[in-house]
């Protein structure tokens, strides 16, 4: 895998379909016109599209201390970390104007990583295909994939995540959520690829951005053992215990050399507090899309170290069970990662659920196990439509209250949730019916009933 | 013989003229000494009455009747705030209708032809009593709902209602606490609000409520001691219920023999209601008044009386320097010019010395190092990529 020249190394130039040319020309100049209209502003203080990690009036706010000799890091304002400090005062320092253009082509990188997911996971889902037919049923020959109906995936990512308004809106807005996504992409297509070196880079560069995609070492380190194994990969065996170890390793050594790096800027380790330690201690209470504040609103001081163990420990305590389920299928346990972050996180944006649903198209192939689809479609409006409305009924006319709100958030994680899990059962029921076929039987010809438990 | 008499008494008689002229001219003055005896230039009156409901009828009627007498005794309807909270007059139990009477012979009608009340029904709050009281009110309140008294005006103060000890309760559904009103007549002494108050109460346990005042020049009389209970006089058959207390009942009766040049003093007063008539033992306090009660004049409270004289001759003033009305300069020991120093709020938001240099440059720059490591993480990268 690691010795296979990549075509974007190359160089040499593929003419870009003229799909992918309507699309990335649609959501760019969707992004530009709602960025120079009167609505940005408005954006920018939305609290679904800018949490106080990535808010960008936090972001001025520190690029202004830092022009004064501050360090943006003292006080409580500023939780962005030291290297995208760095990056948006160069850049603003040269014009002003570079700024939209910055996030702009962030967001086009991103749709472009997230294009390269899609062609390299459908390519790793054929060769897997490819290995594995022989222990599928005879009957279950419709179920399997085929090149064609994998040709428009990445298309479709591209799709999904460029003219996704909840990105339109981010990209907008300022928000830096959609440098999260970038690196997040960029782990996924590096973790696909296999290069052990980038992809313990990309997923250092990842959790050093955002706290959680520390997490993602599991499935990328079971991936990377599977593929030196050249298969099935058992922890039992000291080789992959090695290579596991290994992965490990370089992530944390990669991860050591940024944090080396963002010490430098200010002679301190103070960002550490303010970037990581905000994230896990979730100081902040201001509402948002999360599900930290409203508990931490109302508990007594006593507990609150307990629940805050509790309310992080449920976000990145799923990879085990995941693991140990979906051993053979590190991809998708690293795509549902994306999903359950995205929800679990102290300070969730629309962003970062918008990268998820940007992964649906490469599991295309399970959404007719899905059972849930038509109940998550209508959560997922919902609280999007209802979530600004009311807030503002909350704070600006005082009829409602924050369980009116809390509640659209709940609706919220709960429409992800359901996709997630339901996603899970679809998937897992497909590896049963390949392995079964489609309509298995059981001894005296009853047909199956198929249950997630 | 008879000449000399008559010389005599012609001498006898410019004699007498001019002992009277002398007299007189010195009564004038006595006179002038009397102008500023008391000290206050105009009269107040706060009567507020805290119940409402048909069988507090006797609480309006107490109410109603000082409002009578202080008004009859001069003062104007512009200087008096009227707190009813509920109006009898024109209840549909009262059999009379646009009466409130004191007494079950209808005696008098304390009700009148020319009420004028200023807080009525549920205006009458604990709030609305203290804003009136220290003034704070909204700007768009209108004059007659304000007290709008200054330094040189004796209020009196005479609220009745229900209440216990330490408290007064407002309408069944608020009190105010001895405490409230002790800070309230502070309020007030700092604004330089009144110069004398004489706050009257006839309620149960009526001398807790001016057991907490701190304020200088309170006279404070309560209707009956701490433990003891203000008892009402008598029913009115007709109407139903007791129709007057006994306190306020007797008070009447001897404000009714007071009239605007009497020379009844606050020691009279002191003695309307002895326990024999009272069943309860009405309470006095004057420890905070600087004057003697046996030289204050009953009108110096309950009525507006102006001292006007009319005389033909010219009278030298000597400049009365009491303790009350010492202010600024004229308070003896007061250096007069030199610490006269012009004070002014001090300038808040000093942003003009802030804004005289702008941020032209900033001030903050990458260091060398970080230039350096950065670079040489960009090489690993770059080299990781290639391999």
């Amino acid at each position: 895998m690691s010795a296979e020249p990549r075509a974007e190394q190359r160089p040499q130039f593929r003419p870009v379909p003229k799909a992918l040319k309507y699309i990335f020309g649609l959501g760019l100049g969707a992004r530009a016109v709602l960025m120079s209209s009167h609505l940005a502003g408005w954006l920018q203080d939305r609290l679904e599209l800018a949490s106080p990690v990535t808010s960008w009036t936090r972001m001025t706010e520190g690029l202004s201390l830092l022009d004064h000799g501050i360090s943006p890091y003292e006080g409580d304002m500023f939780h962005e970390t030291p290297l995208v400090l760095m990056l948006l005062y160069c850049l603003s320092k040269i014009w002003g104007g570079l700024i939209p253009i910055f996030f702009l082509l962030v967001d086009l990188v991103t749709g472009c990583l997230v294009h390269e997911v899609g062609t390299n996971v459908c390519r790793h889902l054929l060769e897997k295909q490819g290995r594995h037919v022989k222990f599928y049923s005879t009957d279950s020959l419709s179920l399997l994939l085929t090149g064609k109906q994998l040709n428009s995936v990445p298309r479709l990512m591209l799709g999904a995540y460029l003219l996704n308004p909840l990105t339109i809106a981010s990209c907008a807005a300022y928000s830096t959520t959609g440098l999260h996504s970038l690196v997040i992409a960029g782990a996924l297509l590096a973790a696909v690829q296999g290069n052990r070196l980038l992809a313990t880079l990309a997923t250092a560069v990842a959790s050093y951005q955002c706290v959680y995609p520390e997490i993602f070492i599991i499935p990328v380190a079971m991936y990377i053992a599977q593929l030196e194994q050249g298969g099935r990969f058992s922890f039992r065996d000291p080789d992959s215990r090695l290579s596991l170890l290994q992965t490990a390793g370089g992530h944390f050594a990669w991860l050591g050399f940024l944090w080396a790096l963002s010490f430098l800027p200010f002679g301190s380790m103070d960002w550490l507090y303010s970037t990581r330690g905000f994230v896990m201690l979730a100081p902040d209470l201001t509402p948002n899309m999360g599900l930290f504040w409203y508990f931490f609103t109302e508990m007594f001081e006593h507990f609150r170290i307990f629940f805050l163990c509790v309310f992080q420990l449920n976000a990145v305590f799923y990879v085990i069970p995941l693991a140990v389920k979906l051993r053979d299928h590190p991809m998708f346990h690293l795509h549902l990662l994306v999903g359950l972050t995205a929800v679990f996180k102290s300070y969730p944006t629309f962003g970062d659920a918008a990268l998820f649903l940007s992964l649906l198209p490469v599991w295309g192939h399970c959404f007719k196990y899905m059972r849930n689809l038509f109940l998550v479609v209508c959560m997922w409006l919902y609280s999007i439509v209802l979530a600004p409305v009311l807030w503002h009924l909350w704070i600006y006319y005082g009829s409602a209250n924050a369980n009116f709100f809390y509640a659209v958030t709940l609706a919220y994680a709960t429409a992800q949730i359901f996709l997630l899990t339901d996603l899970l059962y679809a998937f897992l029921r497909r590896e049963f019916h390949l392995r079964h076929g489609p309509a298995p039987k059981e001894g005296q010809g009853m047909p199956i009933l198929m249950n997630l438990k | 013989m008879a000449a000399h008499s008559g010389r005599n008494w012609a001498g006898l008689m410019f004699l007498c003229l001019l002992f009277v002229s002398v007299a007189a001219s010195s009564n004038v003055e006595d006179q002038v000494g009397g102008f500023f005896k008391s000290g206050h230039t105009n009269n107040w009156a706060v009567l507020v009455c805290t119940s409402r409901f048909w069988f507090n009828y006797r609480h309006i009627a107490n109410t109603l009747s000082v409002y009578r007498s202080v008004k009859r005794l001069g003062i104007p309807d512009s200087q008096i705030i009227l707190m009813l909270a509920d109006d009898m007059a024109c209840n549909p139990r009262n059999p009379r209708p646009a009466t409130v009477f004191n007494n079950a012979n209808q005696h008098i009608n304390v009700y009148g032809d020319n009420v004028e009340v200023d807080y009525r029904g549920y205006e009458v709050t604990v709030e609305n009593f203290i804003r009136v009281l220290t003034g704070r009110l909204p700007p768009s309140t209108p004059r007659s709902k304000r007290l709008l008294t200054d330094d040189r005006s004796n209020v009196l103060v005479y609220m009745t209602g229900h209440g216990g000890e330490g408290f007064l309760k407002f309408q069944d559904a608020e009190e105010i606490s001895n405490v409230e009103l002790a800070d309230a007549f502070q309020q007030m002494w700092q604004k330089n609000r009144y110069h004398e108050i004489l706050f009257m109460i006839d309620t149960c346990q009526a001398v807790s409520m001016y057991h907490k005042f701190y304020s200088p020049n309170v006279i404070g009389i309560g209707s009956a001691q701490v433990g003891e209970d203000s008892l009402s006089h008598h029913v009115d058959p007709s109407i139903g219920v007791y129709i007057i207390d006994r306190y306020t009942y007797y008070l009447l009766e001897f404000l009714e023999t007071v009239t605007p040049d009497s020379k009844k003093t606050l020691a009279d007063l002191f003695r309307v209601c002895p326990k024999r008539v009272c069943v309860s033992t009405p309470g006095v306090r004057t420890d905070l008044f600087t004057r003697d009660p046996n030289t204050v004049l009953i009108t110096d409270f309950f009525g507006s009386v102006r001292n006007v004289e009319i005389t033909t001759e010219t009278i030298t003033l000597k400049r009365n320097v009491t303790a009350q009305s010492c202010s600024g300069s004229s308070c003896p020991g007061s250096r007069r010019g030199k610490r006269r120093k012009k004070l002014a709020y001090a300038n808040q938001f000093p942003v003009e010395a802030a804004y005289e240099e702008e941020v032209t440059k900033p001030q903050w720059h990458f260091p060398m190092y970080f230039v350096a490591a950065l670079s040489v993480f960009c090489i690993t990268v770059v080299s990781a990529f290639r391999i």
